[in-house]
């Protein structure tokens, strides 16, 4: 059997459900893969590597340990993981807080923590990947935003805000790219997920809430296809589409 | 959490705390810590699969474990592998199915945990010749209330090992498990469908399908005297080629709506029966893939749903060979007489049990798995009818799908029962436990 050397895919934030989600299902379909997994608990991350191991992913995989979320580490880290997989095909980033809006409202330091984890260092960590593929002249960057990124909403807006901004970048990048077939930019976004992230909400469960495996289902498909944006699952898009279009004075009716 | 939690059957609704077994649990010691806190007693709770209250633990708590679901190691020379509790058989397949390896005893829906696996040592169409799950089992890792880790197998721990394997989850929280795959060469097995006319064809036909390493007989239960025991008779065999592949769930389809209960009457009952006797591929001859021979009611999501609002009770039975044509006859009779029969009634010849379960259900002898519409008292009432024909011939009836046997039934069923209480950790109860323990 003749053995191609298998894909390199980095993923940022390997512990997260979607991101443990994603690397299974890439592995069912792809089979082995080679996983640059990276997080900030070793314990943790390198237990989804043997995870992902035992299911077929490439022996030479390996972790990466650091706070991926802290702008003053990105080089630095960055350096490692591309020292271990100096050509990668793919970047997931599924790190991220979701924060609590109250909570955030009450303190700026955890504000400036949100801002600086979720959009400064994800920003730094998309500019590394679209210079690193520009060199190789090739790759693709997974980005998982949110619906949350649609509008402002008294809810969740600082976290809306991080997402939304993402989504800014990563569209810039895929325009950047627009011309080249070989360096793609998908940015997913989910809507209710059910995740130890989101354990905390009341009321969760119910027809829109997704499992991290259909996120996932959804975003290796986007990936294939070179989506540049894609709703998780795909009511999403529709209901933004309403969120979005409510006039103002309607909108500050409602408590969403 | 906004669902309740329920089993299968959908008959009990209990208030009862929730929480979730988190996926790094293991790597950072913590199982037990999450599993016991506070002075509420806790019971493991999989994929709700079982058809009772063994996985329900009313006024108390329930763990769920299915996000606990590591593969630890795989050895893909020897087959051996190592896994959390919570993994399913349906993940499980997905990993194995296109290395040559499968589940070597799988139940009726890959929608099981291996915790639920150990738990009721479960047994599938191979039972003549591969026993139960329990007999694969090689080690498996048991989490106590009193913070002790105990590592047990067939030499280490192994009174606890035997109490655990059909412990109905009661001796601790199962942490992971180790056990044998088993080879195959594709993915396809061998079919035959055969038409069988009676009670007498269905053993004729079980002694005659020794030798084939997959079983089972679907059987109308409604069917008039002279005809009783008819069925399909399903035997099949893995194939020495072909495809590697594993299922694919996205094909699945969701029973839609909870049935009015209006529908499931006599009527309806036997139009369903006939028409499944004679639906085209009821005598069906030739290769068919794992998921439609193995799992045909995982293709439909909820099927329990089939059964309205006030859910629906399993009983299955075994009873020992010497007394098993009789005692079989006698069940189907005071079915056939309720005009409460099932859908889907399912008969086995079991072989010698070799797991070495305290509590497994299993034995060598004929087992008989029915469902009944909860009709309230006129459905328990059969029940207990059918508890006492099973009584009377030596049988016992599967913890994994009961919903009403009383206490003194099942003490009589199990009089080992007494060992498992008292290796019992003393925080893990279930509404079943209390339900067949305390005298009535």
């Amino acid at each position: 059997m003749q053995q191609n050397s298998p894909k390199t895919l980095v993923i940022l934030g390997a512990t997260s459900a979607v991101a443990i989600a994603y690397a299974r299902h890439c592995i069912e379909k792809d089979g082995a893969i080679r996983f640059i997994l990276a997080g900030r608990d070793e314990t943790k991350t390198k237990t989804v590597l043997a995870d992902l191991v035992g299911r077929g992913a490439d022996e030479t995989s390996s972790v990466v340990i650091g706070d991926l979320g802290s702008p003053d580490e990105v080089e630095r880290l960055a350096g490692e993981i591309l020292a271990s997989a100096p050509a990668p095909d793919e970047m997931l980033l599924a790190y991220g807080l979701l924060g609590e809006q109250k909570a955030l409202q009450a303190s700026l330091p955890e504000t400036a923590k949100l801002l600086e984890t979720n959009f400064v260092s994800a920003a730094m960590w998309a500019e590394v990947f679209a210079q690193c593929f520009v060199e190789k002249g090739a790759g693709h960057i997974v980005i998982i935003g949110s619906v949350a990124g649609d509008r402002g909403r008294q809810s969740n807006y600082l976290y809306g805000a991080t997402k939304g901004a993402l989504e800014r970048v990563a569209e810039g990048i895929a325009h950047r790219f627009a011309g080249s077939k070989y360096i793609n930019v998908t940015l997913v976004k989910p809507g209710f997920i059910d995740t130890p992230m989101t354990d905390h909400i009341e009321g969760k469960g119910g027809p829109l809430w997704a499992s991290p495996e259909k996120i996932a289902q959804v975003t290796y498909k986007a990936v294939r296809k070179r989506r540049v944006r894609v709703y998780a699952p795909w009511i999403w898009r529709y209901i933004l589409l309403i969120v979005r279009a409510l006039p103002v004075p309607v909108m500050h009716r409602t408590k969403m | 959490m906004a669902d309740p939690i329920l089993s299968w059957g959908r008959v009990h609704r209990f208030e009862q705390d929730v929480d979730i077994l988190p996926r790094d649990a293991t790597a950072r010691g913590t199982l037990s810590e999450t599993a016991f806190t506070g002075n509420e007693s806790v019971i493991a709770h999989g994929l709700g699969r079982s058809y009772g209250d063994v996985a329900l633990n009313e006024g108390g708590r329930v763990l769920l474990t299915p996000r606990h679901d590591f593969v630890l190691e795989a050895n893909w020379e020897t087959g051996l592998f190592r896994a959390s509790a919570g993994l399913s058989l349906a993940q499980l397949h997905k990993i194995t199915v296109p290395r040559g390896w499968f589940v070597p005893v799988t139940p009726g829906t890959k929608f099981v945990t291996l915790g639920g696996a150990v738990a009721n040592d479960v047994h599938g169409k191979n039972h003549h010749q591969a026993s139960s799950f329990g007999h694969h089992v090689t080690r498996l890792k048991l989490c106590r209330s009193d913070g002790e880790a105990m590592i047990c197998s067939r030499e280490e721990n192994s009174e606890f090992f035997a109490l655990t394997l059909g412990g109905l989850g009661l001796t601790g929280i199962i942490d992971w498990v180790e056990f044998q795959l088993k080879p195959i060469a594709s993915s396809n097995l061998f079919v035959e469908n055969i038409a069988c006319p009676d009670l007498a064809g269905f053993f004729e036909l079980s002694q005659e399908s020794a030798a084939w390493p997959y079983t089972v007989m679907w059987v109308d239960c409604l069917a008039p005297e002279k005809a009783r025991g008819r069925g399909i008779f399903t035997r099949g065999r893995p194939v020495d080629s072909g495809p590697l592949q594993p299922h694919d769930e996205e094909k699945s389809v969701k029973w839609p709506f909870t049935t009015p209960s209006f529908l499931l009457n006599p009527v309806t009952l036997k139009t369903f029966n006939a028409l499944y006797r004679m639906r085209p591929g009821a005598r069906f001859v030739g290769e068919q893939r794992y998921d439609p021979f193995f799992y045909p009611l995982d293709r439909i999501r909820e099927w329990n749903k089939l059964y309205g609002k006030k859910g629906f009770f399993q009983h299955q039975a075994i009873i020992p060979m010497e007394s098993g044509r009789e005692g079989i006859a006698a069940l189907l009779e005071a079915i056939e007489k309720a005009g409460q029969g099932s859908f889907l009634a399912v008969l086995k010849v079991h072989g010698p049990e070799r797991s070495p379960g305290v509590m497994s259900f299993c034995r060598e002898g004929v087992s008989l798995a029915l469902d009944f519409a909860n009709k309230g008292r006129k459905t328990l009432a059969l029940l207990e009818r059918l508890d006492a024909i099973v009584l009377e011939h030596g049988g016992r009836i599967y913890p994994a799908k009961d919903g009403h046997m009383s206490a003194s039934f099942f003490q009589a069923c199990y009089p080992q029962w007494t060992q498992l209480e008292s290796a019992r950790d003393p925080m893990i109860s279930s509404s079943f436990w209390r339900r067949v323990t305390q005298n009535d």
